[in-house]
């Protein structure tokens, strides 16, 4: 395409093989890793998880043709591939966040949690920050103890990661991430220059109670509600972050959540910014900066399809928001990106598209390659 | 019954995305002292067993009906 238009994106993703924890394990920690056993009649599951578990209905074939659909791009799982997927689609760098990562909350054994971020954040090291520097993979900590997240966190910045991955909330055993439990890392985070990375649709799983933390619809519009549903969960992880006092104590500590959009921010600093004045006399912590002041210059949000995300930075002063492909995900531009970004940005002032498409993620990662002149646009 | 380790790209979330308080989506087994405690997201089943895979036979044949109509319904549509 002679008129491609470029982007950095700041959410995408990429799945280590199946088999990656129960090869590298030793073998009483492998065996507590999440398998799968079909029943005789080929309707049930149930999945084995650290000495618990849970039986459910197998996906019906549209839900498995759904998952095919999300996992369909050569570079998903063959890093070879991955780089000319990019080149293909106009993705210059790229957050990557990884796939079995997501298991981590449903582990109750805290070896197992510091033992699996080890061995993921490695194989990340080995395979992605080795393939190119356009690839910065998030880390990954546990979220049961603080002191293995710093641990985990300071080894991984040694080797070379610049984010790490969090749930929108910690482990269901642990105290949310306003609480004075996690004042350490976030301290440990800012001096190690390290952005914390949530991403939206991550709530733990409570095995105990065997359901999903949060809303679930049934019926008429069920679909779109509940994925409308998982975009909550980041803005109620920095309304958490900002409230609290946590990233006006540490400034340099910056937040990005991705995939859920970016028009939230300045709507979500109105609500807050109400709040905090209307309700002054009841606010604990005291802030130094109004929660607005700390969103707009601390949180970071990807968006891939939201026309609206552009006017935040055209209109509303927010210049955090940045563009993420989603790769190679259902719900991202894989196949249709140059439709996408050219849908965004054809008409759109110079300036505001290449703060959306490259600054907002250059400012945020300053160590990774910046596009070349010539494809910036 | 057979073992597969495909799941590994799901993540819990996705797995568990259908499930609906008052519907018999899944049942869970979690070690309690004594045993392992069994419920179902219908909210009507709870059973406290010696191990685990007494818990999940009781499972199964707590949602016996429902897995007795889908196969009626497969078989309907297969034209058997």
């Amino acid at each position: 395409m002679s008129n491609m238009l470029w982007a950095n994106s700041g959410d995408s993703h990429f799945i280590e093989p199946a088999d990656l924890w129960s090869k590298e394990l030793p073998k009483s920690l492998a065996d507590l890793v999440p398998r799968s056993v079909k029943d005789e009649d080929g309707l049930w599951e149930t999945v084995y998880v650290d000495g618990q578990s849970f039986r459910r209905r197998l996906p019906k074939p549209a839900q498995v043709e759904f998952g095919r659909l999300g996992s369909r791009a050569p570079g998903f799982s063959d890093f070879s591939k991955r780089i000319p997927d990019q080149d293909q689609e106009g993705v210059w760098a790229e957050l990557v966040f990884p796939s079995l990562g997501m298991w981590a909350a449903s582990f109750k054994t805290r070896e197992l949690l510091k033992e699996t971020a080890r061995v993921t954040n490695d194989f990340s090291a080995s395979e992605i920050i080795a393939l190119s520097p356009r690839l910065l993979p998030t880390a990954q900590v546990s979220t049961l103890d603080v002191n293995d997240a710093i641990e985990e966190m300071q080894r991984c910045a040694g080797l070379g990661f610049k984010s790490v991955f969090l749930t929108v909330s910690p482990h269901p055993l642990q105290q949310d991430w306003q609480h004075e439990y996690w004042e350490p890392l976030w301290a440990a985070m800012e001096e190690a220059g390290m952005v914390i990375a949530f991403h939206i649709g991550t709530e733990p799983i409570d095995m105990a109670a065997g359901e999903v933390i949060g809303v679930t619809y049934r019926g008429p519009g069920g679909a779109v509600m509940n994925y409308t549903e998982t975009t909550f969960s980041g803005q109620r992880a920095v309304m958490k972050m900002v409230a609290s006092g946590a990233l006006d104590r540490h400034p340099d500590l910056k937040v990005m959540v991705s995939e859920g959009g970016a028009t939230w921010v300045p709507f979500l600093a109105d609500r807050m910014e109400e709040g905090y004045r209307q309700h002054h006399m009841a606010v604990r912590p005291q802030l130094k900066r109004s929660p607005r002041e700390i969103m707009y210059s601390q949180v970071y949000a990807s968006f891939q399809h939201d026309p609206t995300a552009v006017a935040a930075v055209q209109y509303m002063g927010y210049n955090n928001a940045m563009w993420g492909s989603d790769y190679p995900h259902l719900e991202g531009t894989y196949g249709h990106t140059q439709k996408t970004l050219h849908e965004l940005f054809d008409g759109v002032p110079a300036a505001v598209s290449e703060r959306i498409r490259f600054g907002a993620f250059e400012e945020l990662f300053p160590t990774a390659p910046k596009a070349p002149a010539e494809i910036r646009g | 019954m057979d073992e597969e380790d495909s799941l590994m790209s799901e993540s819990p979330q996705e797995i568990l995305q259908d499930i609906t308080p008052g519907y018999c989506d899944v049942q869970s087994f979690v070690p309690v002292p004594g045993g392992y405690a069994g419920h179902c997201t219908c909210g009507a089943w709870d059973v406290v067993t010696p191990t685990q895979e007494e818990a999940h036979a009781l499972a199964v044949e707590h949602t016996m009906a429902i897995t007795l109509k889908e196969l009626a319904k497969r078989a309907a549509e297969a034209g058997v």
